[in-house]
């Protein structure tokens, strides 16, 4: 790409950036405006020592209380207004971070599966939460100094006349003068350095939450001291980073602002020694213009703190812009659709393959479940079974074949209806570091507690949740890490159960419970389900004897179908399995 | 800041005394400049002028303007090794904080938060350091600036330099008054940030979970809520009270410069100054009070230092609760005994004890099969032998030796686990692998991972040994996730063997393969197996049965049977009543 359409990609970028951000024009209007009276009172300021220098010193008091008061005053009420835009801009740069937080995480999390999975924790939390800020920068610049810049030219170009106006432009010529050199930054050398740098934070960031999270694995193996080194160059990497993105392309940069600073004195004061002895100028003048040029220069400073910051900006919009445009879940249906309760659950010849594999984990999967029915799907371990049920809840989309809820197509349901309609109990169910009550009812709002404690009976976890100390208010630690496996389990299915799902489906959910407390779960679960159509699967077949019909799925079709005792006898797969996990049993 | 917190931060600032030197030097040659100018313009202003000698006036100004743009670029310089100093002390505490993190126990993990812990490594260390420096280096730099003025100022007229001098002790009073304040809106906006970045990585790491009951916007406006309190409670006014404590101080500028012109009138009237010399002063007086100014932010600098290292010095300070023994051993099968002895164990004081005076035999090369209801102990039991937790009560001996008295590595080295949630890095199979022996060749790795019986699957992905499984190896299927963990301690192959519900995400087929494997390996080995699934102790020598903390039985698993206890209700359950003669 030639320099100027990536410099042109990179402004829409921004502007993008800047829309999620939304400043408004009216903010920029009253910043202008406040500017200019800031601009208005520094004049006066300096009016006021030129005042005192020239005549007052000589009149004495009580003439001199004038100028003095200006020369003291004028100043602390500028000051007094930039504070306040000041804190106004960085209230707006403050919600501006906020807003894309929340815009990027919202999008993370209609992110198609495929695209969220490869992409680790602390990458996700990164990419909401290292880049705003320093955009947010950006708009908060914009807002509050952009508007000072603004008012500064205005300002200074009339008090010229006031003064001498020849000295005047000349003096302030300065001010382009230092633009010119702070534009004078390569940004897409800093660009490149803020990119690499924000890349090496994310690293960071993503390298920790996996040890932090998996801090047992680590410890097991004896890895500290690798692990130690690891971080260290990680570590190292970001230091080196963070200086280069500092250094990119700046000495030349910083050389002509030291360069600016030096220039004002001089033309102020070497063509105003020239004025002076052509009796233009007194020396009061001179004075007042040095402080004006000075101010000018400050003014200028504070807004110049942002070009250096503009390679970040840009690494930052780039980011946003990357994450935003990952495609989202498709959704395409808006009418809310009601199935009838309870629905049948068909897939025809459905066909899937993940990214990573070559080969297809479901090669025409057909499977019929009758309204309110408890089916069964077993099978070997990675035949696809979870796979199956992901589908069914359009966590993957199928590449061939149709599923039908209630002889809906499921692509005929909004997201919304048909992940209400289907409750999954998972395998390895996710919770928040947060209360059991507070997990529970998770995006539900207010549950009245009677419901709650039901769905827990049912599960078989309502006594226990009694017998911790703060009962529903119990904090359970880390994705429940205060809880023993079978607890996690069966607080997962009672908050499946809360939502009273249509479609309930076991994903090796009982795996971690005993025999008995399993058989009480189900028949808990079974009285309370007679108007469910229920999808248990399991590797234990003692979970599953009971159930009206059961699949065996192999090598990504259904190879039998039938109920426990025909299965038996049919002599097949689940024969050999069922054997398996009896024989040698006395 | 605590005495010692501080201390441990002036640690880091003298570990790298020589970063800053450079900015040092650079800051006085700086003010130097800057002191002159104000000389200068008098100079100017009053001899060379009115002389109108053409080549003094040249000089002058030249030097004027030399001094200015030499002062700029020291400054400059003085912000770059302000960055160096940054760079390298974030790097020295991010590394120690690291070091102090991977040493820590479950009682640890169990208080903190990964989401917390990350955000002092990163945002809380990010602050600390930036500020440390202003304070440090600017803050060095404002202190000449104070200096410099008042010095040309004592040059140019004493009286005038008194009046600069009594403003000084303003500082303290202004430190008075608004520190408080900003102290109390630092912490909360730390503290919030952190709860902040905490949920934002639990919501991410769930996004299954929330899209699967599709909870995204109750997601999302839990975030709002965060987002909203922290900006109300943290840093709104953060930048709230930084923005009012200059202001205050601009209003006692605005008096100094007052007092510093009415004084200025009447010593030209009283023909003891001239009007080049109030120029002069002019000059001084915004210099002074610009340093004095700077001065008052320190004090937002300072708290915007001490909120976060006062999260983060803590974690420098934190001994964990399970102190490493110093003994080493190397344990061979024939001497791998494990025994527990009047074991009591509770996670936390307002927790039951979930472990109750357990006392438990296992003789090396001996198949203990454990098994209870849920939530009965059983894994807390393997977690004690690992030392994540430590007894209350009674010991834990391994070949005899108080695990207690061994060094970690060693403990650990000798006594695997196959974890009931086996944990799985977003990197290669290989990476995931080589986590347990990280010199493992492919070809451990490859017969590993048959006995595993997961190497077919793996020979037959695209990128074999190199995919990446995704996040907590969501790519894989659950039973496959338990499968490399079961190839890691194979790889690993210590004499003792903690199974943790190892296959309970199997297949019987699958599972019957990796038993095969390990009844080979069992043949010399100590092996503890937790399991609900009753077939997979079948070959067990003993069973032991938890309840609520407390083994209740023990022995063949036929001699139970006959019992008529925990175990028979719990095999009649899984067989039916008829399976007991099957
Ligand atoms: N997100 C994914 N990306 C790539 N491959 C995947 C993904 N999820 C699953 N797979 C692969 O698809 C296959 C089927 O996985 P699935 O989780 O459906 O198996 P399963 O029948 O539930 O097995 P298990 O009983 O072990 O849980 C496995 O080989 C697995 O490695
Ligand atoms: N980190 C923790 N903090 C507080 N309590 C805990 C913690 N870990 C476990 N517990 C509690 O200790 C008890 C025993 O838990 P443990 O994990 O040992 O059970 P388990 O026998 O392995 O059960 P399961 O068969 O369900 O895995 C449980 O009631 C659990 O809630
Ligand atoms: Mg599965
Ligand atoms: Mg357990």
């Amino acid at each position: 790409m030639s320099r100027l359409a990536s410099e042109r990609a990179v402004v829409a970028d921004l502007v993008a950036a800047m829309r999620l951000g939304r400043p408004s024009a009216r903010t920029l209007a009253e910043t202008t405006a406040i500017g200019g009276l800031v601009i208005a009172l520094t004049i006066a300021g300096s009016l006021g020592v030129r005042e005192l220098i020239d005549r007052s010193v000589h009149e004495g008091f009580p003439a001199a209380w004038t100028p003095l008061l200006m020369a003291a005053f004028a100043p602390l009420a500028a000051t007094a207004l930039m504070t306040v835009m000041e804190i106004r801009a960085q209230r707006a740069t403050l919600r501006s971070a906020a807003r894309m937080t929340e815009t990027t995480f919202r999008h993370l999390q209609h992110v198609r599966m495929v695209d969220i999975d490869p992409m680790s924790t602390g990458e996700r939390a990164a990419r909401v939460l290292d880049g705003p800020e320093e955009l947010a920068y950006f708009i908060g610049w914009g807002m509050g100094r952009l508007g000072m810049t603004i008012a500064t030219a205005i300002a200074a170009f009339a008090v010229g006349f006031a003064l001498n106006w020849r000295l005047t432009l000349l003096a302030l010529a300065v001010i382009p003068a230092y633009y010119f050199f702070t534009s004078r930054f390569d940004y897409g050398l800093r660009r490149l350095a803020a990119e690499r740098r924000l890349a090496s934070g994310a690293d960071v960031s993503a390298f920790l939450h996996e040890h932090l999270s998996g801090i047992r694995l680590f410890q097991q193996h004896r890895h500290e001291p690798l692990s130690q080194g690891r971080f260290d160059a990680l570590s190292a990497r970001v230091r080196t980073d963070r200086l280069r993105e500092f250094m990119a392309g700046r000495v030349a940069a910083d050389f002509g602002i030291a360069l600016s600073w030096g220039v004002g004195p001089l033309i102020v004061f070497g063509y105003g020694s020239f004025e002076f002895t052509q009796g233009r100028l007194s020396t009061g003048d001179i004075g007042a213009l040095m402080s004006l040029v000075l101010s000018g220069l400050r003014v200028a400073q504070a807004s110049e703190m942002r070009w250096f910051d503009a390679g970040a900006i840009f690494a930052a919009a780039r980011r946003l812009k990357d994450t935003l445009a990952m495609p989202v879940e498709d959704d395409p249906i808006t009418e809310a659709l009601a199935v009838a309760r309870p629905p049948s659950v068909e897939f025809d010849d459905v066909e899937f393959t993940h990214r990573t594999m070559h080969a297809p984990v479901l090669r025409g999967l057909s499977m019929l479940v009758e309204p309110g029915k408890v089916v069964a799907l077993v099978g070997a371990s990675g035949c696809g079974k979870s796979t199956t049920a992901e589908l069914l809840t359009r966590l993957f989309q199928a590449d061939a074949g149709d599923m039908r809820l209630d002889d809906r197509r499921l692509m005929e349901l909004r997201l919304l209806d048909l992940r209400r309609t289907v409750g999954l109990a998972a395998q390895d169910p996710f919770f928040f570091n947060a209360s059991v009550r507070s997990n529970l009812t998770f995006g539900l709002g207010d549950v009245d507690s009677a419901a709650l404690e039901r769905a827990c009976r049912v599960a078989q976890i309502h006594d226990f949740i009694l017998s911790l100390p703060d009962g529903y208010e119990t904090g359970i630690g880390e994705r429940g890490s205060h809880l023993s496996g079978g607890e996690r389990q069966r607080l997962s299915i009672a908050r499946t159960l809360l939502r009273d799902p249509d479609v309930l489906i076991l994903g090796e959910a009982t795996s971690a419970l005993d025999s008995v407390t399993e058989r009480r779960v189900y028949e808990a679960v079974l009285a309370e389900s007679t108007d469910r159509t229920i999808l248990v699967i399991a590797h234990r077949l003692a979970t599953v004897r009971n159930a009206d019909r059961i699949f065996v799925l192999q090598d990504g079709q259904i190879v039998e179908a039938g109920m426990h005792a025909d299965l038996l006898e049919n002599n097949g797969p689940y024969r050999h399995l069922y054997e398996r996990q009896t024989v040698g049993v006395n | 800041m605590t005495h010692r917190q501080l201390l441990l931060l002036l640690g880091y600032i003298r570990r790298r005394p020589l970063i800053y030197l450079p900015g040092f030097a650079a800051s006085l040659v700086g003010v130097t400049f800057l002191a002159l100018i104000p000389l200068g313009i008098r100079h100017l202003l009053d001899e060379a002028l009115p002389a109108g000698l053409w080549l003094p006036i040249v000089l002058t100004v030249l030097g004027i303007a030399a001094a200015q743009f030499l002062h700029r670029g020291l400054v400059i310089v003085n912000r770059i090794f302000r960055e160096i100093a940054d760079v390298s002390m974030a790097h020295d505490i991010r590394r120690d904080l690291f070091a102090r993190l991977l040493s820590q126990d479950g009682y640890f993990f169990d208080r903190n938060v990964t989401g917390d812990l990350v955000e002092r490594l990163t945002g809380d260390l990010r602050q600390v350091t930036f500020a440390v420096q202003l304070l440090v280096l600017k803050g060095f730099l404002s202190t000449f600036e104070i200096i410099a003025p008042l010095v040309a100022a004592f040059v140019l007229n004493w009286r005038l330099a008194l009046v600069l001098l009594a403003f000084a002790p303003t500082l303290y009073i202004m430190k008075r008054l608004v520190a408080p304040t900003m102290h109390a809106a630092n912490a909360a906006d730390r503290a919030h940030a952190a709860r902040t970045r905490e949920y934002v990585h639990e919501a991410l790491e769930g996004a299954r979970m929330i899209r699967s009951i599709q909870a995204q916007d109750p997601a999302l406006a839990r975030l709002r809520d965060l987002n909203h309190r922290r900006l109300e409670e943290g840093s709104f006014r953060v930048a709230f009270t930084a923005a009012a404590a200059r202001n205050l101080w601009s209003f006692v500028r605005a008096f100094g410069i007052l007092a510093v012109f009415a004084i200025a009138v009447v010593e030209v009237q009283a023909g003891r100054a001239t009007p080049g010399m109030v120029a002069a002063f002019v000059q001084i007086a915004l210099t002074y009070f610009g340093g004095l100014g700077y001065s008052s932010d320190y004090l937002a600098d300072y708290e915007r230092v001490a909120a976060p290292w006062r999260r983060i010095a803590p974690l420098l300070d934190e001994q964990p609760r399970v102190a490493e023994g110093r003994e080493r051993v190397r344990l061979s099968a024939a001497d791998a005994s494990v025994q527990f002895a009047n074991v009591s164990f509770r996670y936390a004081d307002d927790r039951l004890e979930p472990i109750r005076n357990v006392s438990l035999d296992v003789q090396p090369g001996e198949f203990v099969g454990i098994v209870g209801p849920t939530g009965s102990g059983k894994t807390t039991l393997a977690d004690l032998v690992l030392r994540h937790y430590d007894a209350d009560a009674g010991g834990i001996h391994i070949a005899g030796h108080d695990i207690r008295s061994l060094l970690f590595s060693d403990l650990r080295r000798d006594v695997g686990i196959v974890p009931q949630d086996a944990v799985l890095l977003n990197a290669s199979i290989r990476e995931n692998l080589q986590v347990a022996r990280p010199e493992a060749r492919d070809a451990d790795l490859i017969a590993a991972m048959r006995h595993a019986d997961l190497h077919d699957y793996v020979a037959s992905l695209p990128d074999g040994y190199d995919t990446v499984v995704g996040d907590r190896g969501v790519r894989l299927s659950g039973g496959q996730r338990q499968r490399v963990a079961i190839a890691r301690v194979f790889l690993q192959d210590p004499p003792i063997l903690l199974l943790d519900e190892a296959t309970a995400s199997l297949d019987a087929i699958t599972e019957e393969h990796i038993q095969t494997a390990l009844a080979r390996v069992r043949a010399s080995r100590t092996v503890i197996a937790i399991a609900h699934r009753l077939a997979t102790l079948r070959d067990a020598d003993r069973i032991v049965v938890i309840d609520d903390g407390r083994v209740v039985e023990s022995g063949a698993p036929h001699q139970l049977l006959e019992r008529r206890g925990l175990y028979w209700q719990l095999h009649a359950t899984q067989f039916g009543a008829g399976a007991q003669t099957a």
